[in-house]
């Protein structure tokens, strides 16, 4: 996709969190502010498929340097890390 | 000799070398001295008194490590907790260490408790203050690391300042550790792994890249940590190689410049072992093995001649200079690394008795053959299933909970039968979500499966192996 705007992001990283990575319940329905790491979400196997996801959908690889919690704390902020990475890849 | 006099010495032959580097900061060993006694004398400034504990509850960061010195200089008594912690376990430990004080880098709060920040820490001494350390001995505690208990509540190891040396000394000469080495550190500071990883690489006057805790369970960015920062030596659980070998594609990428790959806290699933023995046939691996209750106390180096093996590779031989023996079945340890004694019990006496099941093998070769009791490994991680269960019977929805450990090696996970309330029905996510506010995340749940009743043996026991078949044929809820 050559470029994504942050709203369509949102959509489809809630999509694939909620459906995929199974996080959410009906009482309490996953939203892009969600705290997915006080959640429990982001488990060892469900953070390599997140990383092999946003890999193969948004063409960005995510660097050690910005594996940090604040990076993967709720959809939003793994939004704004993705946007950041493809300007970033985009500028090279 | 004192734990904190690896980083004074180093910082006196190697001051500008580098010491600690977490994703974002790097000191030297001259810059980590400075930190540390700057902190020291911000504790004492607090108040903080030889023999006082002091919780920091951290992320995995260099300032973290200047803040564990401080409290070691003062002859106070360091408690690391991850971040990760939700508050509510925190303020169990606290509350179970008497914590004189809690020092933290996050906005969480523990209700009660006198806390600061690492900032606020910073600020409370100039630059270049220094007191006087703390004459400690041998024998005198140095740091607290909490377990999972079977009372329900977290366990605190106590281990002394020669416990830990005597592990480090060993630990160095095995693997021949020099000033050049890049360790990685990957365990959280809360398990003993990290005591090599840290105190190994002050010794030598090496340094140690902090992994952080997101990090350290994302498989490919993990690869190129390795291969970026050009780490020698890798200690970890083996779940942690075979989730990077998986998702990371470790074995084709690496070694880099990995020299040495060392595993402990659970067995290494034997095909992954025999992958990467033969992949990278320059790289020493070796397979330690002790509670956190004696750290490491047998060892056992993987060689070529293990590629043909059908079974588990041994825990080895004693180290450490610990006498390593099997009574009953029991491996029982005696030495230089066992433990002063859980915190707030009676000081240990005699040899310890680890609860794991043991065999002297071929060769002369300690075999592990699992656990006396329930208790459950989970990617090197002490899980004791009261403790869960205490935490689900409370929710709502459930009645009465029994939790089990399923599978083996990596693949081992939590499963948890519950008996709900009359007219609820529990909510897997929901169950987790109640759980990640009490229990850090490995001791989360990864299956939940509801039933009318417990099946009960003849005298009335939960009849714990039946329940396991029900979490094999997955009658989930």
């Amino acid at each position: 996709m050559a470029d994504v705007d942050r709203a369509t992001l949102h959509d489809r990283l809630l999509g694939y969190v909620r459906d995929d990575l199974k996080a959410g319940t009906e009482a309490e329905p996953l939203t892009v502010d969600s705290p997915l790491l006080d959640m429990g979400v982001l488990d060892s196997v469900r953070t390599a498929r997140l990383l092999a996801h946003i890999r193969s959908e948004y063409g960005v690889r995510v660097p050690p340097g910005q594996m940090t919690g604040e990076h993967f704390r709720s959809v939003a902020a793994i939004a704004d890390l993705v946007l950041t990475l493809r300007s970033q890849a985009a500028s090279l | 000799m004192s734990l904190y006099a690896l980083v004074v010495d180093a910082a006196a032959r190697t001051p500008d070398a580098l010491a600690v580097s977490d994703l974002s900061t790097s000191l030297s060993y001259g810059e980590l001295d400075a930190r540390a006694d700057r902190f020291a004398a911000a504790l004492r400034a607090r108040g903080v008194r030889p023999g006082d504990r002091v919780v920091v509850w951290t992320g995995k960061t260099a300032e973290a490590v200047a803040v564990a010195q401080a409290v070691l200089r003062i002859g106070a008594i360091h408690v690391p907790v991850p971040r990760g912690n939700p508050p509510e376990r925190v303020a169990r430990i606290v509350a179970d260490a008497r914590a004189a004080l809690v020092v933290t880098d996050h906005d969480g709060q523990v209700p009660g408790a006198p806390s600061l920040s690492c900032a606020a820490l910073a600020h409370a001494a100039a630059p270049g203050t220094r007191v006087a350390h703390a004459t400690v001995g041998a024998a005198d505690p140095a740091y607290i690391l909490y377990t999972s208990g079977s009372t329900g509540t977290p366990k605190g190891v106590c281990l002394s300042h020669g416990n830990a040396l005597a592990f480090v000394d060993w630990a160095c000469r095995e693997l021949r550790l020099t000033a050049g080495d890049r360790l990685a550190n990957h365990a959280s500071f809360g398990f003993d792994l990290s005591v090599f990883d840290l105190y190994g690489a002050f010794r030598a006057g090496a340094s140690v890249h902090l992994v952080g805790e997101m990090l350290a369970q994302a498989a490919e960015p993990l690869v190129d940590f390795v291969l970026e920062r050009r780490i020698t030596v890798w200690y970890s659980v083996p779940s942690a190689l075979v989730l990077m070998t998986e998702y990371g594609d470790l074995r084709a990428r690496g070694p880099g410049a990995l020299r040495a790959c060392v595993c402990a806290g659970e067995p290494f699933p034997l095909n992954r072992l025999r992958d990467l023995r033969r992949g990278w046939p320059g790289v020493r691996m070796l397979n330690w093995y002790g509670p956190t209750e004696t750290n490491v106390c047998t060892s056992y180096e993987v060689t070529a001649a293990d590629l043909d093996r059908t079974t588990a590779v041994p825990i080895g031989s004693p180290a450490a200079g610990n006498v390593v023996t099997v009574d009953g079945g029991e491996i029982v340890v005696s030495g230089p690394t066992v433990m002063l004694g859980y915190w707030g019990g009676e000081p240990r006496t005699g040899p310890y008795r680890t609860g794991d099941l043991g065999r002297y093998g071929t060769g002369g070769l300690l075999e592990y053959r699992g656990r006396v009791d329930t208790m459950v490994k989970l990617r090197g991680y002490r899980v004791e299933p009261a403790e869960v269960e205490q935490v689900l019977v409370a929710h709502d929805t459930v009645r009465d909970a029994v939790v089990l450990g399923v599978g083996t090696g990596g693949r081992s996970c939590l499963h948890a039968f519950v008996v709900p309330e009359a007219g609820t029905t529990p909510e897997f996510a929901a169950l987790r979500r109640h759980c990640a506010s009490f229990l850090p995340a490995y001791m989360n749940i990864d299956a939940l499966h509801a039933v009318g009743k417990f099946p009960r043996t003849r005298n009335g026991k939960v009849d714990l192996a039946a329940l396991s078949g029900l979490a094999t044929t997955g009658a989930d809820a």
